[in-house]
């Protein structure tokens, strides 16, 4: 006969206002096999968890039911409970009464009856649970972290400082991401460059850091602990080892006009081109697209150039594969280009920019050497152009819009804005900044207070509401907007228009998603194991996530997503070995006819197809195999077999019947 | 809620936004206010509360302040507020949902010419079956008493060959006067109004009433 | 190819030259219009304003007996009747009940509604080939108005912000649009009665805008915002407004008379003035 323990919570109210949970209690007291039975206002707690291990103790009970919240908040939680007591965690089972039944129904007495069948399930279930152990699997103590932005770079740091080698993989030229396109930081208004390179150098000179730029990912594959990561490094043109960026190439390259993405197309830059000075590494690529030797076959002005001999034009993309235990994903955001709105005519006029345009005018090493102009009247030759006097910023241009843009508030755009004005104030005292904004988001360490300053110390006019349409009239555009405040509609002549664009999930991301079988949520962004209690890690054992690829963030919590992403990688990887969850299938290969379903549904690529020998006859034959590295219990394999012999542990047909049986007979 | 006004006091109806919802199939709860339907408004000089607080006077329930607005009679339907609106919410929608409840309620006060307007040009439809701009102008001479506004555009027009002296019908037009007259003759409060056709007479007068008279205070 | 054709009620009355062009144009280009028996008012703004459920079971007729035709498009030049009909149709789209319940048969909600720059726009060779007059001295300001375009969820035609319909079809005819910023703003029409100074300065706002973009007439496809134009402008010297069905039928050589031209209210020679 079973000695099976009832532990039935209340969740403070939120069960016990529905349901009788004494009742629920004394009702499973009378269960076959059920030596125990109570209830206790929270059995998460400490001492709720105590009333459990010691009436294991006392009463010699050999399985547990815990009615109370969804095993994915606590099962890990009463495992350990009853391990602790010298029971097998996998004897332990959850009845949900709370997200099945308090807080989905009304009426007291039915709720209360179907906790009842619940626990009763649960009981019949756990009576025929065997005891699972986890095995141990080795771990490769390597990381990959991919993308070279301020996340990608402090998980990489973080993680070569425990003394880890790490390989970095960045898509562009040169690590350094979305902050080295910045100016100035908010609120603190530190040079982002100051604080930047020196952690962009500290990669480059780290003996544990393996930098790959213009590099990408092609494949994952394996498990936690054990991946394999293939990875493209992108035919560059140019030998890195030999290069010092003196700078001859792109100086004589003829084709200056391409608009250059580290300036967000504000400015050219050249076919062999290095993004920026502080480029790490400090080697130029060639643009393979628009390089007139490689679309055409002549030209070679950089080879000639070159004093060290360092252009190939026969380089090939390289496949390369790397062992890893781990890798973090820090590939950012895009930011939109600012054609969201039909009505306010970007592309047709020069003087309506993004802020991501006007972050790089503001930057000296941008495309005006920092001057602030129109860019309808700038002269490249002359390096001059007229400067502004009336500025209009526009907030939410695409951002909390789900009608064209994105429902949700990009979260940066404020403060970014914020201090651009100020930049711009300090440039040109003279000119009028006004802002219109629906509302003003400025919840961050000293945010507000930087608001208050551009309102009151730097005159930036704030005006509360949207713009309807931008037109062109005489040499400047019209800007007609409504001042809800006021309650009326007002006109402003501007001479340059910035438009917050909302920050985008990468369109490339889904890719390396399917690729590493990690999830994205609607807008593309990749989706935490628990957006408040698991941030830092993906559903997929063994792969992280630091910074904007999660959703829009600014620079204080990228850098804080990439170290918590590093301190789970490094904990992980600090391991001698792995535990595999033991809630994995399980194939019977004497019943399995190898028809390989189960190979076919496997979400996961777990079973492969294997040949055997029959220890008798020595016949050999084809049979299903799981690799329970991969395995993630999922069950489709158990449902989809059509010979019986596919079976998850921990949920055999056995027990799931006998669970379904309560129910039902 | 209760919205304190300087002569009065309106009291808030909770089931209001639902039922102008319903009516006009826009969910006016989205609104938060960003103001992009004030900023586009070709019409908002004519209007004593922007398009942004109509929807939120609906979303209060201070239907009202909003039924006796001067603003749901002057939207002129030219729906850029609705192509533009961030939550895809048709303004214009909202305001005939508004501009059918004020009228079955009677309470056409805030903007009498203009409801007078819709119903003479439905009670010549609900005749003929077609619009007769004839026989929609005399009507709404007659209910606003403004007899001399736009004579010299109508006899341009006459020259010209496009005012036509005998109206077309339609053999449908019973089908189509079945329609407009449940409209035009749904019992209705009895207010300051619009009345039927046959006493154009009582019509109301040539100059709208200042918002906030009017319906409100002829309870 | 033949076409269901809802002439619309200003057809008779103020948007006379509007129907005689178009149907003088259509004929000239080969389509034939077969008028949609016995259609009704679609009930233009009033409808709608007094009862939304009105403005549906007006449109609903009007669509029950377009559907007799059998015709897989409908031809509807008045911007104010297409506008009602196409949004009407999308409704009992969306709302399979109500179309059942007034009775609209699918075929009605299959069959696409047009106005008539969408139509040309789609046949620009056609028209191209049967250029024959030189209309260079002008040089007009396209408006679209508002009925056209919006709300863009339902009549979806063109870019609801910047349309090009328009100036693609006075391209192919030899002009040169002016380039201007109102081409999309509302003339307030429906309010042009009951607010006509509100209105006066909406017009006079559209027409200095065009003539910013130095324009010298206005092309519309819309007989309420061409009665707007044209009867709510102040001052002695009027910008004039036309059709794209007068312009368009002009340049293929049709007769200005036998396009209404000489029903406007304002000047009416700029059409066919180099061949006198």
């Amino acid at each position: 006969m079973p000695r099976t323990g009832v532990f039935v919570c209340h969740c403070g109210t939120n069960i016990a206002k529905v349901v009788d949970c004494p009742r629920v209690a004394e009702e499973a007291g009378k269960l076959p096999g059920v030596a125990f039975a109570t209830d206790y206002t929270y059995m998460c707690s400490g001492p709720g968890q105590d009333l459990i291990a010691q009436a294991i103790q006392e009463h010699n009970l050999d399985s547990v039911v815990v009615a109370s919240c969804s095993p994915r908040l606590h099962e890990p939680t009463f495992q350990r409970c009853v391990e602790g007591a010298g029971l097998n965690p996998y004897l332990m089972e959850m009845a949900n009464i709370r997200e099945q039944v308090s807080w989905v129904h009304e009426d007291k007495s039915e709720a209360t009856e179907k906790a009842m069948d619940l626990v009763r399930s649960a009981v019949a279930k756990v009576q025929r649970n065997q005891p699972l152990t986890r095995k141990e699997l080795p771990v490769t103590k390597r990381a990959v972290v991919i993308g070279g932005g301020i996340a990608g770079i402090q998980a990489a740091l973080d993680i070569a400082d425990a003394g880890i080698e790490v390989i970095l993989v960045e898509k562009s030229p040169s690590i350094g991401g979305r902050m080295s396109q910045f100016d100035k930081t908010f609120p603190t208004l530190d040079c982002a460059a100051c604080i930047l390179t020196p952690k962009m150098v500290e990669v480059a000179s780290n003996p544990n850091i393996r930098l790959l730029t213009w590099s990408e990912v092609e494949k994952v594959d394996g498990f936690v602990g054990n991946f394999e990561v293939t990875i493209r490094k992108k035919a560059r043109y140019v030998d890195v080892d030999a290069c010092v960026g003196c700078g001859e190439c792109w100086a004589k390259c003829p084709v200056k006009t391409i608009p250059s993405e580290y300036d967000a197309e504000l400015g050219p830059r050249t076919a062999i081109y290095r993004p920026f000075p502080q480029a790490v590494p400090n080697v130029p690529v060639i643009d393979k697209e628009h390089c007139i030797y490689l679309t055409k076959g002549r030209c070679g002005a950089c080879a000639k150039a070159c004093p060290k001999q360092c252009i190939n034009y026969e380089d090939q993309d390289e496949l390369i594969t790397e062992q890893v235990g781990a890798l973090v994903v820090a590939t950012g955001f895009d930011v939109e280009g600012g054609k969201i709105y039909g009505e306010y005519g970007y592309g047709e006029h020069p003087d309506l920019i993004t802020g991501l345009q006007l972050e790089r005018m503001i930057n000296v090493s941008g495309p005006t050497g920092g001057h602030i102009v129109r860019p309808s009247t700038w002269d490249a030759k002359k390096q001059e152009g007229e400067e502004p006097r009336s500025i209009v910023f526009i907030q939410c241009c695409g951002s909390r819009d789900p009608e064209k843009g994105v429902a949700y508030c990009s979260k940066v755009c404020c403060m970014y804005t914020a201090k651009h004005a100020l930049l711009l104030k300090e440039k040109l005292p003279n000119a009028q900044v006004y802002i219109f904004y629906i509302d003003i988001r400025a919840g961050g360490k000293g945010y507000e207070e930087f608001i208050d300053r551009v309102r009151d110390e730097f005159q930036a006019n704030y005006v509360r509401g949207r713009v309807s349409e931008i037109v062109p009239e005489g040499d400047h555009l019209l800007v007609r907007g409504a001042d809800t405040l006021l309650g009326r509609q007002v006109e402003i002549d501007a001479d340059l228009v910035v438009l917050a664009t909302p920050l985008l999930a990468r369109t490339d991301v889904k890719e390396l998603a399917r690729k590493m079988n990690i999830q994205t949520d609607k807008y593309g962004f990749l989706t935490e194991a628990h957006p408040k209690l698991r941030p830092a890690e993906t559903l997929t054992d063994g792969i992280f996530l630091a910074g904007g690829c999660i959703f829009p963030r600014d620079i204080p919590e990228s850098v804080a997503s990439g170290g918590a992403a590093a301190a789970k990688v490094v904990d992980l990887l600090s391991r001698d070995h792995l535990l595999s969850e033991p809630v994995v299938s399980m194939i019977d290969v004497d019943l399995c006819q190898g028809c390989l379903t189960c190979v076919r549904v496997c979400p996961f690529n777990a079973i492969e197809e294997v040949e055997i020998e029959d220890p008798k006859t020595h016949e050999k034959r084809k049979v299903a195999q799981v690799n329970e590295g991969l395995c993630k219990g999922c069950g489709t394999c158990a449902a989809a077999c059509p010979s019986g012999c596919a079976n998850l542990a921990g949920f055999t047909d056995e027990e799931v019947l006998a669970e379904l049986d309560t129910l039902c007979l | 809620m209760r919205l304190l006004e300087k002569d009065k006091t309106i009291e808030s109806e909770p089931d209001f936004v639902e039922h102008i919802s319903e009516i006009s199939g826009e969910d006016v709860r989205q609104c938060y206010q960003c103001g992009k339907c004030l900023a586009g408004c070709p019409m908002v000089e004519e209007m004593d509360l922007t398009p942004s607080q109509v929807m939120r006077a609906v979303q209060a329930g201070l239907k009202d302040l909003v039924l006796d607005s001067h603003t749901i009679w002057c939207c002129a339907g030219c729906e850029t507020c609705a192509a533009r609106c961030p939550k895809g919410i048709d303004l214009c929608h909202v305001m005939k949902a508004l501009t059918s409840e004020a009228f079955a309620e009677g309470r056409t006060q805030s903007a009498p010419d203009i409801a007078a307007f819709h119903r003479s040009f439905l009670d010549t439809v609900s005749v003929l079956g077609r619009n007769y701009e004839l026989g929609m102008m005399g009507l709404l001479k007659l209910r606003t008493r403004n007899l001399l506004q736009d004579v010299a555009l109508g006899m341009k027009l006459f020259a010209r060959g496009k005012l036509n002296l005998i109206p077309e019908y339609i053999k449908g037009n019973a089908e189509v006067r079945r329609m407009i007259r449940q409209v035009l003759d749904q019992p209705r409060p009895d207010r300051t109004g619009v009345s039927p056709v046959t006493t154009t007479h009582e019509d109301a007068g040539e100059t709208p009433a200042p918002p906030g008279h009017g319906a409100g205070e002829a309870r | 190819m033949t076409l269901a054709y809802f002439p619309g009620c200003s057809a008779a009355s103020t948007g006379k030259e509007l129907a005689e062009s178009t149907e003088a144009l259509m004929e000239a280009l080969d389509f034939a219009l077969v008028e949609i028996p016995d259609w009704n008012c679609c009930g233009a703004t009033s409808a709608g304003v007094l009862s939304p459920r009105l403005n549906v079971e007006l449109n609903a007729r009007n669509l029950r007996q377009a559907a007799q035709l059998g015709a897989d498009m409908m031809l509807v030049p008045c911007a104010a009747c297409y506008n009602r009909l196409k949004t009407t149709q999308l409704e009992l789209k969306e709302k399979p009940a109500l179309a059942k319940e007034l009775e609209v048969p699918a075929a009605a909600l299959q069959m696409r509604i047009v106005n008539l720059p969408e139509l040309l726009v789609e046949h620009l060779d056609e028209i191209k080939a049967r250029v024959k007059v030189d209309l260079s001295h002008l040089r007009p300001g396209a408006y679209y108005g508002c009925l056209l375009l919006r709300p863009p969820k339902a009549v979806q035609f063109d870019d609801a912000e910047q349309p090009t319909s328009m100036e693609r079809i006075l391209e192919v005819i030899g002009l040169d649009p002016a380039q201007w910023n109102m081409r999309t703003e509302c003339c307030g029409a429906s309010l042009s009665s009951t607010r006509p100074r509100a209105v006066e300065k909406r017009v006079s706002k559209i027409v200095d805008s065009a003539r910013e973009g130095e324009a010298n007439c206005l092309v519309a496809a819309c007989p309420l915002c061409v009665l707007n134009l044209e009867s709510r402008q102040t001052g002695a010297d009027c910008l004039p407004s036309f059709y794209l069905s007068e312009l368009v039928g002009a340049a293929i050589g049709l007769e200005p008379t036998k396009l209404g031209t000489q029903r406007h209210l304002l000047s009416s020679t700029l059409v066919g003035e180099k061949q006198h």
